[in-house]
């Protein structure tokens, strides 16, 4: 088992990603990672982050 | 009026009429004994594999591994200097390597693995290693890796990936605008330097600060080159050469500063090739190895050119008594051979050259008093004219080596010194 952590927090200056994009990138890397066959035990999403455990 | 060249500490100088320092210092120590300077010893090649230009990282135990920057292999190095192929990463050519909390993390460009420390060193072939451990969303050449505090820290793109103390992977912990790729970290007491570049052909990078908690940076400074390549690895400084033309910046806590500039460069320079080698800073650009370092504390910072390696430098790494070097397909390091050393003294130009004033003086030759001596050459550069070998004569007695014939009258007079052979050498007097 591994884990990752995706934070959601966005920072607040000018050209970093915002909350939305965050969660949107986010998802787009979980789609990543289970496409490259990794198998996801648990996908836990928070106000602040998201915590993905992996199999590995 | 004679002028004598003996402030070697002061290393280079910073133009060819600067009279502080020399012109050109090549192979040479001037620190190891004050007031003098001498032969460094060669380069030499310690093994003509790995065959491929690495990036590397030391552990623990003095094991060295050489990450091949244009396949997926990776050699193992003993501390007793034997070198053996342990693993072919099938992710392709390495971006980067380094030891965090028990295992040796390795980044290709889309991937980072990891094996741990005593497995790397125990395994003749990596069986337990995971070249495809964690993913990275941006496969851009650059994934320069640094640890500071409690995370090793990975550039990826425009973004900052972190793996802390529990080895939890984190993506895109810090962000930076699209328009910026990572291509060097660091670390300032425990905040992170973050140095970047746009493109090839933009002519201004950022270097940002991070204090690795918000979500934001927390400092920034424009720098008019493209692109941060190197942090230097210097005590108490913040070092870092940017852009294709050899200068060098320091950090004052807020701002990015020009320090020095390292003459004729006009290249990049690779992020793995700096290193700390018996307290000198150095870095290698192209072929050469140089230091940035001062003996005592009063001193100018020097720039001395102390090594030359046989082919352009990838990477290079020191341990507690050796300096390893990889470029050119082979691994060199400090060889039992003196390096030729040559060492050239400013020239003044024509128009205010401080010994004449615009009128031709007479001069005698040049003298080099030393304190031991191999074979000195000595060629004389006359009124801006090209380089002429003079016929030397050795005084034992007098312990000098002088040129032989009366140059006459001249405007501008600059020596070129080789040292080849264990040379001391006080001074060189022009007179």
């Amino acid at each position: 088992m591994s884990t990752i952590v995706y934070k959601l927090k966005p920072g607040d200056k000018k050209g970093q990603m915002d909350k939305d994009e965050r969660i949107e990138k986010a998802k787009k890397y979980i789609e990543l990672i289970k496409l490259e066959g990794k198998v996801i035990v648990s996908e836990e999403w928070m106000s602040d982050k998201v915590v993905i455990i992996t199999e590995d | 009026m004679s002028k004598k060249y003996s402030q070697f500490t002061v290393g280079e100088n910073r133009s060819l009429s600067d009279q502080s320092g020399f012109f050109s210092l090549t192979n040479c120590d001037v620190h190891g004994d004050l007031g003098v300077l001498q032969n460094n010893l060669a380069l030499a090649t310690e093994s003509t594999t790995p065959n491929e230009d690495c990036v590397s990282e030391i552990l623990s135990n003095g094991d060295t591994f050489y990450f091949s920057t244009t396949s997926g292999k990776t050699w193992k190095r003993t501390a007793a200097g034997v070198y053996s192929l342990v693993s072919t990463n099938t992710n392709g050519a390495h971006k980067g390597c380094k030891l965090w909390q028990g295992y040796l993390y390795y980044a290709t460009q889309s991937k980072l693995g990891r094996i741990t420390e005593a497995l790397a060193s125990s395994e003749a072939s990596w069986s337990s290693k995971s070249d495809s451990w964690k993913t990275f969303a941006t496969a851009g050449v650059h994934k320069p890796m640094y640890t500071i505090g409690s995370g090793l820290y990975i550039g990826d793109g425009n973004n900052v990936y972190v793996v802390d103390s529990t080895h939890t992977f984190i993506p895109d912990a810090l962000d930076l605008p699209s328009q910026f790729t990572i291509s060097a970290l660091d670390g300032l007491s425990d905040d992170l330097m973050i140095g970047t570049i746009i493109g090839a052909n933009v002519p201004y990078c950022k270097m940002f600060i991070w204090n690795r908690i918000s979500p934001s940076w927390t400092g920034e400074d424009k720098v008019p080159e493209i692109g941060i390549n190197c942090f230097l690895k210097i005590d108490n400084m913040y070092v870092f050469q940017a852009g294709t033309s050899g200068r060098l910046y320091y950090w004052t806590g807020s701002q990015a500063v020009k320090l020095k500039k390292i003459k004729g460069v006009t290249s990049t320079v690779n992020p793995y090739n700096s290193t700390e080698f018996q307290g000198r800073s150095l870095l290698a650009i192209g072929t050469k190895i140089y230091s940035l370092y001062r003996e005592d504390g009063d001193f100018p910072w020097a720039l001395v050119c102390e090594y030359t390696h046989s082919g352009t430098i990838k990477s290079i790494i020191s341990s507690v008594s050796d300096l390893f070097v990889s470029g050119g397909g082979v691994i060199a390091h400090i060889g039992a051979s003196y390096a030729t050393s040559v060492i050239e003294t400013p020239e003044a130009d024509l128009a205010s050259h401080i010994d004449s004033n615009g009128n031709e003086m007479a001069f005698t030759g040049v003298v080099i008093p030393y304190r031991s001596a191999g074979t000195v050459g000595i060629e004389v550069k006359i009124d801006n004219g090209a380089y002429m070998s003079q016929t030397v004569v050795n005084d034992p007695d007098r312990k000098e080596i002088r040129t032989e014939s009366n140059f006459g009258f001249a405007n501008t007079v600059q020596a070129r010194v080789t040292l080849t052979g264990l040379s001391v050498i006080k001074s060189i007097n022009i007179v």
